[in-house]
């Protein structure tokens, strides 16, 4: 107990030192979020009457917040594998007998502090834009949970691509486009109960649409696909079954690297 | 002596060219997974655009906010743009990082040919044929929606593409020299490739963008190709008046752009020399 502790306190502090290191990076990536969070906007804008910009404005920019907390856990965990392979590092975890997956996961931390720039950052731009506050929410603390729960659900699944990534070598960025269609046909972009009836079925057993549901809700008091309770026990249910998903895998990548060493991962 | 020189310097980026398209084309023939990514991500912007867009909306308001008779084609065309345009910056930006990554970048830097040149060719040469996968990858999309109509006007947008690269060359270097000096893991530049798209109007009215951004955008290339796009998608004809004042468009601002970044270029490879690479 006392020696995982240490583990994530170290982990933790090195990954923190990190981010202040490279602060350029993530200021820089924070930016790139609100900008092409912002084009997505514009886009979604474009199609809408000007007269319910008071709705879509908000819901788009949360689901959009919801979208860069899905993604980018898969850059700075997913993509970041490549470096953890291509440095050496895997290696020097794998002798000292620390966690490759609290390693990994750890690395979700800087994906908030840019989460927050980019929000901050989308908010004031889309204001300057349409003059309607998209940060404005019925329920702020049900918004809260609902984007952690989303971290959490993310930061799952880019430890799962990160360890197929080290089995299939593929760099996990381009093994991420699964997140790109589930925006739009998973009930993230869209509430689940305006879906065509196939896609509503792809909502449904999409885990991210559960916490969106939460979140619209929080936003603008739209009554979830699978009632409030519903909705809160499939959050925590995906997170319990990506849990299980990443214990597997990462036990079958590990073993393949134990068993044929560890092999670099493709360039994106 | 000065045709000698040229010769000599035209040699020089004809032989960076042919090692790094072999380079290139070697790494889409052995992984086409990525190929096949790389030609779907168009596809899925398409995708996301007209999904998120009619969840909220419907495509009839955005043709008549664009004025385009084709908004499909429209969008498509737009993908092209944002997938190809700006890729030279971040294709020249990953060059340099790469090889510091693998520890080459020092062996690049004491070559004969100056690193910048070496860098801003290869990033060229990613560009193009990343944007030959792409345009080969959409053509089918277009000829299902619009016809050969739509693929012809889909070549259009890729000549003005290729046009509305050249500004960006000397950009591209200035970013790969600041990357390197900062001493930073990534790119720390990359937020100039959505800022472009975003000041070009890319799928929305320019005049949505606040009046400072409007302003902006009249010098940034890539709102004339923007612009190129959508003239194809509501004329259905490269011809006129308007097509040619954006290729003239695109002209000076490849004289301008140039004439001012190279001076950036030249004093960020000085500064990486000075400063050294680890």
């Amino acid at each position: 107990m006392k020696r995982s502790l240490r583990m994530l306190y170290a982990f933790t502090w090195l990954h923190l030192l990190r981010t202040s290191r490279f602060a350029f990076t993530l200021i820089n990536w924070g930016i790139v979020d609100f900008l092409w969070m912002s084009i997505y906007v514009l886009a979604a804008l474009v199609f809408a009457d000007p007269s319910d910009y008071p709705v879509v404005v908000p819901t788009v920019f949360w689901a959009l917040i919801a979208f860069s907390l899905m993604s980018t856990p898969v850059w700075t965990i997913g993509n970041w594998v490549r470096f953890y392979v291509n440095l050496g590092v895997f290696e020097e975890h794998e002798l000292t007998g620390a966690s490759h997956t609290a390693f990994l996961a750890l690395r979700a931390l800087p994906a908030i502090p840019m989460a927050l720039i980019s929000a901050m950052a989308a908010s004031l731009f889309l204001y300057s834009v349409t003059g309607i506050n998209p940060l404005r929410a019925a329920h702020p603390l049900l918004v809260a949970f609902s984007l952690l729960a989303i971290l959490f659900q993310s930061t799952l699944y880019s430890l799962v691509i990160a360890y197929t990534s080290l089995a299939t070598r593929a760099p996990a960025p381009l093994l991420d486009f699964m997140n790109f269609f589930l925006f739009v046909a998973g009930g993230i972009a869209a509430p689940v109960a305006r879906l065509p009836e196939p896609l509503r079925v792809i909502a449904v057993v999409t885990p991210y649409s559960h916490p969106a549901e939460l979140m619209r809700y929080a936003v603008i008091g739209l009554r979830p696909y699978l009632g409030l309770v519903g909705e809160a026990l499939a959050t925590m249910g995906f997170i319990g079954v990506l849990a299980i998903m990443v214990a597997v895998i990462s036990r079958i990548s590990i073993d393949n690297v134990r068993r044929w060493g560890v092999r670099g991962i493709g360039r994106t | 002596m000065y045709s000698s020189r040229l010769q000599a310097a035209i040699a020089r980026v004809a032989s960076i060219a042919r090692a790094e398209a072999a380079l290139v084309i070697y790494w889409y023939r052995e992984n086409r997974t990525m190929t096949l990514l790389q030609i779907a991500w168009p596809y899925m912007m398409v995708f996301i655009v007209i999904g998120l867009g009619s969840a909220y909306g419907s495509i009839e308001r955005f043709a008549e906010a664009l004025n385009v008779a084709d908004p499909l084609l429209y969008v498509v065309a737009s993908s092209l743009v944002a997938f190809t345009s700006i890729g030279i910056i971040e294709s020249a930006t990953q060059v340099a990082l790469w090889h510091r990554w693998l520890g080459t970048l020092p062996y690049v830097m004491l070559a004969p040919n100056s690193m910048m040149l070496y860098v801003m060719t290869s990033g060229v040469v990613q560009s193009l044929v990343i944007s030959a996968i792409i345009m080969i990858g959409l053509t089918p999309g277009a000829l299902i929606l619009s016809g050969p109509r739509g693929v012809a006007g889909l070549f259009v947008v890729l000549v003005f593409l290729l046009l509305g690269m050249l500004p960006l060359v000397a950009i591209a270097g200035a970013a790969a020299a600041v990357s390197l000096a900062v001493r930073e893991e990534s790119n720390v530049l990359s937020f100039l490739n959505p800022f472009l798209l975003i000041v070009s109007g890319i799928f929305y009215p320019i005049e949505m963008l606040p009046r400072i951004l409007e302003s902006v955008s009249d010098a940034v290339p890539v709102r004339y190709v923007v612009e190129a796009a959508r003239i194809m998608a509501a004329t259905g004809t490269p011809a006129g008046k308007a097509i040619l004042a954006l290729a003239w468009a695109l002209a000076v601002l490849s004289v301008v752009y140039n004439a001012l970044g190279a001076p950036a270029v030249h004093l960020g490879e000085r500064v990486v020399r000075r400063r050294g690479v680890d």
